[in-house]
């Protein structure tokens, strides 16, 4: 690992603890509570925790019959690893997102639908670079476009659940809504 | 089993799902899931309901066999 990965890694951690504590910040002066959850929303993402873990364990375990056979040969296995992950949370987040209890009481959906789509396109577009260029099957972790891919494809599907859900929800308020005036 | 007292109750204090779930702190997909029977709600929402639907448990969430 070369001084200037380790320099990313670094700023990735700084980056992340900046958002959070601006984040924090925010949500202190907003006077908004940091668990907005209800009760059904924690029952259903303690569901969702569960769900997502045996994902993960069934995909180390299929990863490890195709590692040992060796048909995973031409991936290294971390990427293996990578997407049983990126499985895990893309279960946890569907299942979430689907019983509307992955963002709190107040969070507006349209612009959660919004960001997940950029950051999907924007990886899907520095992943099919990676393609166009070759460099896709490298194995070095800073060379790999194949991650790029597999967080773009998670993203771009957990935007499209969250979307068909928010329809599916309007669709709902507006007959709710029928209903009521009736 | 869906809960159309519970329903009926909130229709007739023209309250949407929205409204009634501002008032008990819970989101309008909570109250809907308990208007159809999808989730049982612990008794400190079922009296938060209650209070807000002036109702009596007994009225909104006793089965009556």
């Amino acid at each position: 690992m070369d001084s200037i990965m380790v320099i990313s890694i670094m700023a990735g951690f700084m980056v992340v603890i900046i958002i959070s504590l601006i984040s924090a910040i925010v949500l202190k002066a907003k006077k908004m509570p940091l668990e907005a959850y209800d009760e059904r929303q924690l029952l259903i993402r303690g569901n969702g925790f569960k769900y997502g873990f045996f994902s993960v364990m069934i995909c180390n375990l299929m990863l490890g019959v195709l590692l040992h056979t060796g048909l995973f040969s031409a991936i290294a296995p971390y990427i293996g690893f990578l997407v049983s992950v990126m499985i895990g949370f893309l279960v946890f987040m569907s299942y979430c997102i689907w019983n509307d209890a992955y963002l709190t009481r107040n969070a507006r959906p349209m612009s959660f639908v919004i960001v997940f789509g950029i950051i999907g396109l924007s990886n899907l577009l520095m992943g099919a670079t990676h393609i166009m260029d070759g460099s896709v099957l490298e194995t070095e972790l800073d060379k790999n476009g194949l991650i790029n891919l597999i967080c773009g494809v998670i993203f771009i599907i957990v935007a499209t659940v969250a979307l068909l859900k928010e329809l599916k929800n309007k669709k709902e308020e507006r007959a709710q809504e029928g209903g009521l005036s009736e | 089993m869906k809960n159309l007292r519970l329903k009926s109750a909130r229709a007739a204090m023209d309250l949407s799902q929205q409204e009634l779930a501002e008032r008990v702190g819970v989101s309008r997909q909570t109250i809907n899931a308990i208007e159809k029977g999808d989730y049982n709600p612990t008794i400190k929402l079922c009296i938060a309901i209650c209070h807000e639907l002036h109702k009596t448990l007994d009225e909104l969430f006793w089965d009556v066999v």
